[in-house]
């Protein structure tokens, strides 16, 4: 008589709250059920019931009909091993087909768990590429007067602490004198002094433009702060800070913005609520492409207004020549050098600039 | 390793009493008291990998801290963080316990942790999460919950089914499915029931008698929404 190996396995019973640990042997026609050398159970090859269960669906169950008692075995792996000892009964036929139900439902689990990994993949891949679109429709929904009331917004903060200084008039004349070259445009601009040490200038969304003490010092000549501002009012033309604005409020306010049901105080409450980001606005950062733009068009605004357009290329050397000297690191907040520290390919871009212009 | 479970209910606190030698992992936070000499460090359980699942997918804390009694035996109390009952389940021979995130307060002896991925059903609509921790080896761990904890042994053959919410652990013998709690979709939404997770036996489920979501939209109501 071939009797099996003990199997281990877990033995539940109806009225035994309790598993047990015990171990099931196949004899030529029955099940033997044992714990501590003791007979539990037998329950012949034609009555018993093979199913597979458990969290994974994939332990295999044998049991009575009635399921007054079964016993659990861990994973399907032991459906061979059964099937060695009962090939030719009826247990042996249900075997055999649950073999192939373990080898269908691990093969879906493959292909379930490869296509929701693969959707989400696909999902970020194509939300990845599409995110700059996606703030580039955002803004241009947003009509040029809300961000001029979020400019207003914004301007007011600064306007309680702009004391009456020559820095101040400084700032202004030179923003004024910039905005008489610009000529027509739908924003309100507004230049503002801020007494920090730090080299800083940014511009807010809607034509609120500010400039730091240290800047001012570091850059001695109005030429240079030109330069700055007109690179400045570069980023609010072409609605940079907005975009970045945008950017850092997240999925939830372009899908306002964009699907909002086009309701102006809508759009007008979500942009509100980047206002309140006003502190970390400053910090906004820029591509590549967004600053050689704001270069170019400071570059352009500084010539027609009359001031010497190398100032924005001396203060960049002045800049670096400082950074080298003293060591210091230039904030990454200084809008005018965002994301990129300042490169011999951007001061040449500016020159070439500066030379198809002056051909003209 | 002994234990003990104080004040029972919902100001349950374990206490574990160290020998020389011997270790407790819990979660981030979990202690309340100890021997001034038990040492205590945190450690990412199972590597950093695994630290790395558990944290992401299963929604506990990243470090776990590990109690030692390296300077001569001492105790701890352990106790989690919302009010609620803990117990300690004890696992042997091949056993295994799947754990609703956010409800594993300790292991102790030879206890293995890893994430489980759920059916996306059962992820969705069982309360339990998308991840579920897996616990199996040679030992006890205590879980925790919101309100008091029961155990539910379900024989071979019958079903028994379980709000959503109110899942705590269940064994691995036992499986579930996402099923209407009432007899049509239109009964069970207006029963307030809605869907539950249907159990089959043999096995063990371990439930909490209330639901902490379902309590934070009760507290709400009360909540002023606007001043003046």
């Amino acid at each position: 008589m071939l009797v099996s190996e003990g199997f281990s396995a877990r033995y539940y019973e109806k009225g035994q709250p309790q598993s047990r640990d015990v171990e099931v042997q196949f004899a030529s026609s029955k099940v033997v059920v044992c714990h501590a050398g003791e007979c539990l159970q037998e329950l012949d090859y034609s009555r018993a019931l093979i199913s597979l269960t458990g969290q994974d669906g994939l332990r295999v169950k044998i049991e009575p009909p009635g399921s007054a008692w079964a016993v659990i075995f861990n994973d399907e792996t032991i459906l061979p091993k059964l099937l060695a000892f009962t090939r030719s009964s009826a247990l042996g036929k249900q075997i055999e087909e649950l073999i192939a139900r373990a080898e269908k439902r691990k093969g879906h689990d493959r292909r379930y768990w490869t296509t929701v990994i693969g959707t989400i993949s696909v999902f970020c891949l194509v939300f990845y590429f599409s995110f700059a679109l996606m703030v580039d429709m955002a803004v241009s929904r947003v009509d040029p007067e809300f961000e001029s009331k979020i400019g207003d917004f914004l301007a007011k903060l600064h306007e309680a602490e702009n004391k009456e200084v020559p820095q101040k008039e400084r700032v202004e004349r030179i923003g004024k004198r910039l905005l008489t070259a610009l000529g027509k445009t739908p924003y309100r601009f507004r230049f503002f002094y801020d007494d920090s040490e730090e080299i800083n200038a940014f511009a807010y969304p809607g034509g609120v433009v500010v400039v730091n003490e240290g800047l001012l010092k570091t850059a001695e000549s109005d030429d240079e702060v030109a330069g700055v501002v007109g690179h400045e009012i570069g980023h609010v033309i072409h609605r940079d800070t907005l975009k970045a604005a945008v950017r850092n409020m997240g999925v939830g306010a372009i899908f306002m913005i964009l699907f909002g049901g086009a309701g102006d105080d809508k759009r007008v409450l979500a942009l509100l609520n980047m206002a309140k980001l006003g502190e970390s606005l400053e910090g906004l950062r820029f591509g590549r492409d967004q600053e050689a733009k704001a270069d170019t068009f400071g570059v352009d605004l500084t010539i027609k207004a009359g001031y010497d357009p190398h100032g924005l290329v001396k203060f960049f050397q002045k800049l670096d020549s400082k950074t080298e000297k003293e060591h210091t690191k230039i904030p990454d907040a200084l809008s005018i050098l965002s994301t990129h520290p300042m490169t011999k390919d951007r001061i040449a871009a500016i020159n070439a600039e500066i030379e198809r212009v002056q051909k003209k | 390793m002994e234990y003990q479970l104080l004040h029972e209910g919902s100001n349950a606190v374990l206490k574990v009493c160290l020998q020389p030698g011997e270790h407790i992992k819990a979660e981030s936070g979990a202690m309340v008291a100890k021997t001034g000499h038990l040492v205590i460090e945190g450690k990412m359980w199972g590597g950093a990998m695994n630290a790395l699942k558990r944290s992401v997918l299963g929604g506990e804390t990243f470090f776990f801290q590990e109690v030692s009694a390296t300077e001569g035996a001492g105790e701890v109390l352990l106790a989690p963080s919302p009010p609620g009952d803990v117990k300690v389940i004890h696992i042997s021979g091949g056993q295994d316990y799947f754990v609703k995130s956010g409800c594993m307060l300790a292991a102790m002896d030879q206890i293995e942790m890893d994430t489980k991925a759920q059916k996306l059903t059962s992820g969705l609509f069982s309360g339990a999460g998308l991840f579920v921790l897996h616990l199996k080896g040679n030992g006890g761990f205590a879980v925790s919950a919101f309100g008091a904890i029961m155990e539910i042994d379900i024989p071979p053959g019958e079903k028994y089914m379980v709000d959503n919410g109110h899942l705590v652990a269940w064994s691995g013998d036992t499986s579930y499915e996402i099923v209407k709690a009432g007899k049509n979709w239109v009964s069970s939404f207006t029963s307030g029931e809605g869907l539950g997770c249907m159990f089959t036996g043999p096995g063990r489920v371990y439930i909490q008698t209330r639901n902490p979501e379902a309590f934070g939209a009760w507290v709400r109501r009360f909540v002023p929404t606007t001043s003046g």
